[in-house]
């Protein structure tokens, strides 16, 4: 029979890929950040089906946004979006 | 592990950070042609990429180094500049959340790719415990520059290179990085550089804002 390794993470190296791996924060990678107009946003959730890196969150009570930490300003969402409602902004108008 | 500042205490070591495959071929092209100006001045010079950095990914912060030394260099076996004199940001989000200034030598002269004023880059700078090693902030908009030239991802292997060396934005920044650091004469860059008017272009439109122990323009006479 085989011997079953209980102990081992699935996928070995993320414990589980539904939480923040801490050790791989890309944010800083980002020049451009993606600046959402609720608004305009229809919650069609395209942009949070093709983010890779799962870093548009979506809640039904606030709709879109971003988890910074991670994104790294790919423009992806802002090319997707339907309606435009998506704007990429220089980092550097941001002070945090 | 020996520093390579007691092995060749007059090299002077230049970092160029710049972001992953998009701007590589750019900060590349800064440290060869200062090397290579550096070299046709009868100096002693090395350049290369670090790949600690894995520079292949898209976006992320990576470094390309450039030594120049009036002696033949004895570092050999060290392959990352952990000592800079000269600190150029190939791209200006790198201003921000990245700790370039760690390991900078007193005086050192930081140059950043912005068409923003230098003042206004401050808010950003880090460490700061290490801005009193800094001597001067220099911006130039090099993208403005370079805005004729296609970047190709041509060369970020290595292995072929259809862009002549310094043909697009990173002539510009070298021209600046020489002019603001003075680790190299102008006439030498202008040579070793496919497009002059960029390098020309650089050198006379640095906006150079000096350092007095950490404070800004707190010093008479501009370097």
């Amino acid at each position: 029979m085989a011997k079953s390794y209980p102990e081992v993470p699935f996928a070995a190296i993320v414990p589980c890929p539904t939480v923040e791996n801490d050790k791989m924060v890309t944010g800083n990678w980002r020049s451009v950040r993606p600046v959402v107009d609720m608004e305009a946003c229809t919650s069609c959730k395209l942009c949070w089906l093709l983010c890779p890196d799962a870093s548009v969150v979506y809640d039904e009570a606030e709709g879109i946004s971003f988890n910074l930490k991670y994104c790294k300003g790919c423009g992806i969402c802002s090319s997707v979006c339907p309606v435009d409602a998506i704007r990429d902004v220089p980092e550097l108008d941001f002070i945090d | 592990m020996t520093l390579s500042v007691e092995i060749d205490p007059n090299m002077v070591e230049i970092t160029v950070w710049t972001r992953g495959v998009t701007l590589a071929k750019e900060a590349r092209d800064v440290a060869t042609l200062l090397a290579a100006a550096g070299a046709s001045e009868g100096k002693y010079t090395q350049s290369f990429d670090n790949y600690v950095d894995l520079p292949d990914r898209i976006g992320v912060a990576c470094k390309s180094y450039a030594r120049i030394s009036p002696e033949p260099i004895q570092t050999f076996y060290e392959y990352e500049n952990g000592h800079h004199d000269v600190i150029v940001l190939a791209e200006e989000t790198l201003i921000k959340g990245q700790r370039y200034l760690d390991g900078a030598k007193p005086e050192c002269v930081v140059v950043v790719n912005s068409a923003r004023d230098p003042e206004a880059l401050l808010k950003w700078f880090e460490p700061k415990e290490s801005l009193p090693l800094v001597k001067a902030l220099a911006c130039i908009d090099a993208n403005s520059f370079g805005a004729g030239v296609t970047l190709t991802f041509d060369g970020t292997e290595g292995a072929s290179d259809d862009t002549k060396i310094g043909a697009g934005v990173g002539a510009a920044v070298a021209g600046a990085a020489a002019k603001a650091s003075g680790c190299v004469k102008l006439e030498s860059l202008l040579a070793a550089a496919d497009n002059k008017k960029a390098v020309q272009a650089g050198w006379d439109q640095v906006r150079v804002l000096p350092f007095c122990d950490g404070k800004p323009n707190a010093c008479e006479t501009p370097s």
